[in-house]
């Protein structure tokens, strides 16, 4: 390891941009249904699709269901990548992921408010409504969890569990007494799944994403500084309260817009960043684009585990995070054993 | 000239009067030692003067100028701080940690260049910790960490450092050492330097003055030996105090005078 240069940036995240790349086109030809492998066939049902003209068996099956998933999958596991580093750093926490601290909980329950009303006012309200809900969560965590004006590490997980037991609560509730019709497959949605009906609700998902992704990168350096504690973070010229508002706003936005298109996936945000400040340090001007590309990644490679496993059937991707998120927190809550005293 | 000068400073938390009506000057290269027993304001004063507090009255100017005129970035230009101790929540190399001294200077997005590494290395050899350079912070010995924190404020290019019970968690050989570096840049560097201490000691040894704060009034101002007199001491410290003099360059060392009373 050493320090960042710009090469040094560069160099690692084009090399991950490449595996990324590698991997989206993998999980086109991979499936349950065996395709060749055929770049001219590809090519020119690619134009059909431009073109809005018929496509093929093949075509359908990989511009219509792999294609849209597979971007779903590089924005939801981004997003929950990068969030999940930039609550790390505002927290000064290594265990906190949008999942545990209850945000996207909180997210779920106002989303599924949302889809409701959506069926009258269209689906772009939902991310909205998750928004809301998402605000309202860490409000909740961090009011329940703070002691005293400090925060400790196990007050916040504590916050965390009861608050997402809260909200899931409240969507079961929801989705108890809710007409059906308003709601289809809300309980596949509710596991973490990624199908989108169709690009025009990745090009949504992209666009709220958008300004939520530039801030959260361009507070890397707040987010360096606050690890050396907020008031030394203050001290080196930052707007600690500012700061963090900004932070927390931006970080809730971009998992409750996950959240609102493919339900609870957890874990994700807690095992990417962690694993990428083993293998490259904490630096966070390295390690946030660094999660949001290698979250990509790694929820492409769920997705695929999770249309595999009971082929012709499919899991929800959710499922799959949780069955590798569950044993990694408790390895890395034996890890950290010498802060929570 | 005067690097920082304090102008009938008060402050309160909620409605206990913390300090009041405190006024003195920092020279130019001067070490000022600040003493007191627990709870006399030692280290709201130095989170007023460092801006994480706004006082309640009074005036706190750096090089003549208020401290509200400077915005954040210019102030760590001028003003770095040590705390007692220094728990980073991820771990940072050493060189990393110093380089982060160097983000009053640079934009957003903006990444170190040759002159801030060149700057970095230049601190962590001024404290003797250029072989650390790329051990992980939470792997060197609290001795080493707190230098590394002095280099991390060194590579701000201060002109004044606060810091709060820089020594508080050294041992003995650590807490020398460290007010060496910090008594050796002063002479290098024309640093001024706040620190606040509860070693009465340590502060006659390096201080060019100390200033006594009771109850976050000033109790006293002046160089060691005018201040360290067993009276004022005894009076503050509610406790018998012994002069032992002509030890270190003649300055005063102060012990408690040890019959431990029972019952009083």
């Amino acid at each position: 390891m050493a320090f960042l240069t710009r090469a040094r940036l560069l160099l690692i995240l084009a090399v991950l941009c490449g595996f990324l790349f590698v991997s989206l086109l993998a999980s086109l030809y991979l499936g349950p249904v065996q395709l060749g492998i055929d770049f001219s066939e590809i090519g020119s049902q690619f134009w059909n699709l431009l073109r809005r003209q018929e496509l093929s068996q093949e075509g359908v099956i990989v511009f219509r269901i792999r294609l849209p998933r597979a971007l779903l999958a590089v924005l939801v596991g981004g997003g929950l990548g990068l969030a999940g580093a930039s609550f790390q750093a505002l927290l000064r926490n290594p265990l906190a992921d949008p999942y545990i601290l209850g945000v996207s909980g909180g997210s779920a329950f106002t989303a599924v408010l949302g889809m409701i009303f959506s069926f009258y006012l269209g689906f772009a309200v939902v991310p909205l409504f998750a928004f809301l809900g998402a605000l309202l969560a860490i409000f909740l965590v961090l009011s329940v969890a703070r002691i005293g004006g400090r925060m400790p590490v196990l007050t916040l997980l504590l916050a965390g569990v009861v608050v997402n037991a809260f909200f899931s609560a409240l969507v079961m509730l929801v989705l108890s007494i809710a007409p059906s019709h308003h709601l289809p497959s809300a309980i596949f949605w509710m596991m973490g799944g990624l199908s989108p009906k169709n690009y025009w609700v990745i090009g949504l998902v992209g666009l709220y994403y958008l300004p939520g992704i530039f801030i959260l990168l361009g507070m890397a350096r707040e987010f360096n500084l606050f690890s050396l504690g907020e008031e030394s973070a203050e001290q080196l010229g930052v707007n600690v309260e500012k700061s963090k508002l900004v932070a927390f706003i931006f970080a809730s936005l971009v998992t409750a817009v996950g959240v609102s298109v493919s339900g609870l996936i957890g874990f994700l945000g807690l095992i990417v960043p962690h694993i990428i400040r083993l293998i490259f340090g904490p630096d966070h001007r390295l390690l946030l684009p660094a999660s949001f590309i290698f979250g990509a990644i790694f929820l492409i490679w769920c997705d695929f585990l999770a249309r595999m496993m009971i082929a012709p059937a499919e899991l929800p991707v959710g499922v799959i995070t949780a069955l590798l998120g569950g044993p990694f927190f408790i390895w890395l809550l034996h890890k950290t054993k010498e802060i929570l005293r | 000239m005067k690097a920082l000068s304090i102008e009938g400073l008060g402050f309160s938390y909620d409605s206990r009067q913390v300090l009041s009506g405190l006024s003195f000057d920092l020279k130019r290269g001067e070490i000022m030692g600040v003493i007191g027993p627990n709870g006399s304001g030692k280290s709201t004063l130095i989170r007023l003067v460092s801006g994480v507090l706004k006082p309640d009255s009074g005036k706190i100017k750096i090089f003549s100028k208020e401290i509200e005129s400077y915005s954040r970035k210019e102030l760590a230009q001028k003003l770095s701080v040590i705390p007692q101790q220094t728990e980073l929540t991820f771990p940072y190399q050493v060189l990393e940690v110093v380089l982060m001294g160097r983000a009053p200077y640079l934009r957003r997005f903006q990444l170190e260049g040759a002159k801030d590494i060149k700057i970095a290395r230049n601190c962590l050899s001024q404290t003797g910790c250029l072989g650390l350079e790329s051990r992980r912070i939470d792997e060197i010995s609290g001795g080493e960490r707190q230098r590394v924190i002095l280099a991390k404020a060194l590579a701000q290019e201060p002109e004044v450092i606060l810091a709060d019970e820089p020594t508080a968690h050294l041992d003995l050989e650590h807490q020398i050492k460290f007010m060496k570096l910090i008594s050796d840049l002063r002479e290098r560097e024309k640093i001024s330097v706040l620190f606040t201490t509860h070693d009465l000691n340590l502060a006659s040894i390096f201080a060019d003055r100390i200033l006594v704060l009771d109850q976050g009034r000033l109790a006293g101002l002046g160089a060691p030996k005018e201040v360290l007199k067993p009276e004022l001491m005894s009076k503050i410290y509610h406790l018998k105090l012994k002069l032992i003099p002509g030890i270190y360059q003649n300055r005063p060392m102060l012990i408690p005078e040890m019959e431990l009373s029972n019952g009083e």
